[in-house]
């Protein structure tokens, strides 16, 4: 790059566009232990008293619990369902499971709002809405091509005769695929899982619809309350989940490394 | 000497294999099956009835009614420039990232994937806070006394517009990166030496190359704000600027199924038709795949 | 290992398709419990799909695979007892070496005591002693091999796969394991069947090749039944460093070269000929008359060159076909050379001179 200025220009745009991007997440977080009701900048004070609202509110933790549940119990689920289905995709010669490949896409290239509605008008036929298996369907079903993807990728670099080796070394087709290949497509199953964990967490437009009475999720409360006032309290939980999400990524990321070193 | 049995026998084990693949991706196909195309289903259905009685009622309505098609159109035109504003934030971005030092590009794609990790709803929160009448901007143009009155930032079309293009400048970063990242530095210092300047170099250079990166990014964006609801619904203030308000507002508030189905619909098949529209240059796969 | 596994292997009318491809077109072969037979032929030409399906890990489309007396055309790899080394060793890289050679013998659920007495005395075997605790990554190509070589015999097999197994290794390190894998073979008396596309290891290490090519074996034999007699012009293309020169037939045992009448050991197969002549068969001679049991041709001289133990000089015949002789290059060969464009004669033996049909 020969001409020093359209390059200093390159870095003060990016500079200008990072902090577009990260600055009003620093600020919720910094919002998050202001002392005061009003959402002035920079608090007037520094306090917990909004953790303090947030873990102390019977109906926010109520909400949370169950956000966690319903993560950890849709991901229970689409890990091994997708996981399953990417195998069969990966070895079997069958046309027909090639053309049905795209099926496991559709919930990803659906969007949301779409989802949401139909799921809602069916649930009301069968009476699935603001229920927990309703809402761990949903997601699972949501969060599924996460798992399908990012396995098959895993399964495609995966060389197959090593699981050939296996079996000709004694053991079955399913013994085969816990000991030699599960162990070596680690970390796209929990980048999957990771994907889905954080994906059902976060589902808000669908818990819109389908939410709801004592199956409160909590991004759903976020997106009530969000609509009548700016809560302070909103930052708090908003740091909270920033910081979960983060330790997530970050161990997960953490964990392949080491991996990969070893 | 074929061996008749034999054969029968292979055939049957090839079978049998085929059919244990089969069960094993079942599960996954019922899952969507179910809980994706039963809804679909039913939203179709819907879509064509009034009454009990087969209709077109509701279609008809999307083309007579100012609300219905306007929605449409002010949909596109948020999407399209959401995905422009991605571009000309998206593009600095992944050029630097790529021309930089690993150190660099490191962090800078790092920050970018900040934002990408942390909820869309506390996004679009962070926003609220940073547009309200009292936030962040306007307390800076005051203490500076560009502005004697807050203006109102928060709760209009332009607060909708900053707070998509915030939430889509990483899908339009991660595929512009990968494009760019490949072309060989050596090419853009070739073009500088052949006595280009830099807006020539980016003209025949750069842009041709990362062309297909751009395009996946573009389309990718315009999909995905396409159906966008969250942020038009918290930070639109209560107006009804995109087709995904119309549908929650159609089931939610005034249980009118059949119309927003018919909204729906309508939205699913300009995805679809956009999906099938590029299949042939951007496999749908990939698109996904981004996300 | 005290009472030998190994069995006799037999193919019978193996075909495999893929859609509209026809990978295999009936393969029959039958090898001896014990033997060592390589499958040798171009990338392509089907070896390695029969290797798979010998091994279970692909169904034929038609035909049968005998262990012994056990039609086991239908029976997973699990259950065929079979020892395999892959090209790329397949070594589970999460494992280390003693769990990866002991992999097998968890399988079978043997007595802990014992595994650990067996993953010693294969590691021995392979001079991998020590090397237990190491994991798979820190190992050398060398050793990776033997793993997997010690791997595949640990749990006393009927059978032993081995497909390319050496091809990943230099030269130097290759030959020194294709030594090797022949002494573990006369050691185990393992029944081996072995992948290559390299003619040499093929020659050097099997009891008998068998050359295959678009999906059917074109010959069968020993290593020197191979090199003397090859059946057609692909197998004496393929097998040993030749020249195919079209010669006419003359006779019943006579072909003609140029001017050159060459008597053959054989009777001629019917057809059209071409004659294979091999470098290192050819030999300098004077202008005496031709002993009896004798072929002589003409050629001039062209390029010499120097390959270390021998020198490669072209020559090209009369008719225009240019063929190689190969000199030994010490010093009593040294007033014998012959000068670049120089007319020489050579004389070749007539159990040496390989006519051999040529195919479309």
């Amino acid at each position: 790059m020969t001409s020093s200025l359209p390059r200093l220009l390159l870095w003060i745009a990016t500079g200008a566009i990072l902090a577009f991007l990260v600055l009003p997440i620093g600020i919720v977080i910094i919002m998050s232990f202001s002392d005061s009701r009003f959402l002035t900048f920079p608090p007037p004070g520094f306090s917990w008293r909004w953790y303090a609202a947030y873990f102390g509110d019977r109906d926010w933790m109520d909400a949370t619990l169950n956000s966690l549940l319903l993560a950890s119990l849709s991901t229970l689920i689409c890990v091994p369902v997708g996981t399953a289905a990417a195998y069969a995709a990966n070895v079997s010669a069958s046309p027909l499971l090639r053309r049905l490949q795209i099926v496991l896409l559709t919930p990803v290239m659906v969007p949301v709002i779409i989802l949401a509605a139909g799921l809602y008008m069916v649930y009301a036929q069968v009476g699935l809405n603001a229920t927990k298996l309703g809402l761990v369907c949903a997601f699972s079903m949501m969060n599924l091509p996460y798992v399908f993807i990012s396995v098959l990728a895993g399964l495609r670099s995966f060389d197959m005769n090593q699981e050939n080796v296996a079996r000709s070394l004694g053991l079955g087709r399913f013994a085969a695929f816990v000991k030699v290949t599960l162990p070596q497509i680690r970390p796209s199953v929990a980048t999957g899982a990771l994907f889905a964990f954080i994906g059902a967490l976060d589902e808000t437009v669908v818990s819109i619809f389908i939410a709801g009475g004592e199956n409160q999720t909590l991004p759903r409360r976020m997106f009530m309350s969000l609509r009548n006032e700016i809560d302070p309290t909103i930052a708090a939980i908003s740091a909270a989940l920033i910081t979960l999400s983060f330790a997530l990524v970050v161990l997960s990321s953490l964990r392949s490394k080491t991996r990969q070193g070893a | 000497m074929t061996d008749l049995p034999m054969e029968d026998a292979i055939t049957r084990a090839e079978r049998a294999e085929q059919r244990g693949y089969l069960l094993l991706f079942l599960p996954a196909l019922l899952l969507v099956g179910l809980f994706l195309g039963l809804p679909l289903g039913l939203l179709a259905f819907q879509s064509l009835r009034e009454g009990d009685a087969f209709s077109l009622v509701h279609y008809a309505r999307i083309f007579e009614e100012p609300i219905y098609w306007r929605t449409y159109a002010d949909t596109l035109r948020v999407s399209l420039w959401v995905t422009l504003l991605a571009i000309a934030l998206g593009f600095p971005l992944a050029y630097a990232a790529a021309i930089a030092s690993r150190g660099w590009s490191t962090l800078i794609l790092a920050l970018v994937m900040l934002p990408f990790w942390t909820s869309v709803l506390v996004r679009t929160y962070a926003w609220l806070v940073v547009l309200q009448r009292k936030g962040i901007v306007n307390s800076t143009l005051i203490a500076l006394g560009i502005i004697e009155q807050p203006l109102s930032l928060s709760h209009n079309y332009t607060a909708v517009l900053i707070g998509m293009v915030h939430v889509m400048v990483p899908f339009m970063v991660f595929p512009l990166y990968a494009a760019i990242s490949k072309i060989p530095a050596e090419l853009l210092q070739a073009g500088h030496s052949l006595g280009g300047g830099a807006f020539h170099v980016f003209r025949r250079v750069l842009l041709p190359l990362a062309l297909p990166g751009l395009f996946a990014g573009s389309v990718l964006v315009f999909i995905l704000c396409l159906g966008f609801y969250l942020t038009p619904e918290l930070l639109g203030g209560g107006k009804t600027i995109m087709v995904s308000s119309l549908v929650q507002r159609n089931v939610e508030l005034y249980l009118q199924f059949g119309a927003a189905s018919a909204v729906a619909m309508m939205l699913l098949m300009i995805v679809m038709l956009i999906f099938w529209g590029v299949d042939r240059i951007l496999p749908v796969e990939k698109i996904v795949g981004m996300r | 290992m005290t009472q030998s596994n190994f069995v006799p292997v037999r193919l019978q009318d193996i075909t495999k398709s893929y859609h509209d491809f026809q990978a295999l077109k009936g393969v029959s072969l039958d090898i001896a419990a014990g033997e060592f037979v390589s499958i040798l032929g171009p990338s392509g030409s089907g070896k390695t799909t029969l290797l798979q399906i010998i091994g279970g890990f692909t169904r034929p489309s038609a035909g049968r695979v005998f262990f012994g007396d056990a039609d086991v055309t239908l029976l997973p790899p699990q259950k065929r007892d079979i020892g395999v080394v892959f090209q790329n060793y397949a070594l589970f890289p999460h494992l280390s070496v003693a769990e990866n050679i002991a992999f097998p013998l968890r399988a079978r659920k043997t007595p802990p005591e014992r595994i650990q007495q067996r993953v010693a005395r294969a590691l021995r075997s392979v001079d991998l002693a020590g090397y237990g605790d190491r994991p798979i990554a820190n190992l050398s190509g060398g050793q990776r091999q033997r793993v997997a070589l010690a791997r595949a015999i640990v749990f006393e097999p009927r059978l032993i796969l081995m497909d390319e197994p050496l091809s990943a290794l230099d030269k130097n390190l290759r030959e020194a394991m294709q030594m090797e894998l022949r002494s573990l073979h006369a050691e185990l008396g393992a029944t081996i069947i072995y992948v290559t596309h390299d003619q040499r290891e093929a020659l050097t290490m099997s009891d008998r090749v068998a050359v295959m090519k678009a999906g059917r074996i074109v010959q069968i034999d020993t290593p020197r039944g191979l090199y003397s007699r090859p059946v057609n012009d692909f197998v004496a293309d393929f097998v040993g460093e030749s020249t195919l020169v079209p010669v006419e037939r003359v006779g019943v045992r006579a072909v003609r070269l140029g001017s050159a009448v060459l008597g053959c050991p054989r009777d001629l197969a019917p057809g059209q000929l071409c004659i294979a002549l091999q470098a290192e068969t050819l030999l300098l001679c004077g202008d005496e008359p031709a002993e009896p049991g004798t072929n002589c041709l003409e050629g001039t001289v062209g390029e010499i060159v120097f390959q270390g133990e021998s020198l490669k000089a072209s020559l090209a015949l009369q008719g225009g076909a240019e063929i190689a002789i190969r000199i030994p290059s010490h010093h009593f060969n040294a007033r014998a050379l012959p000068a670049s464009g120089s007319q020489v004669r050579v004389k070749l033996h007539v159990e040496d001179t390989v006519v051999v049909p040529v195919t479309a």
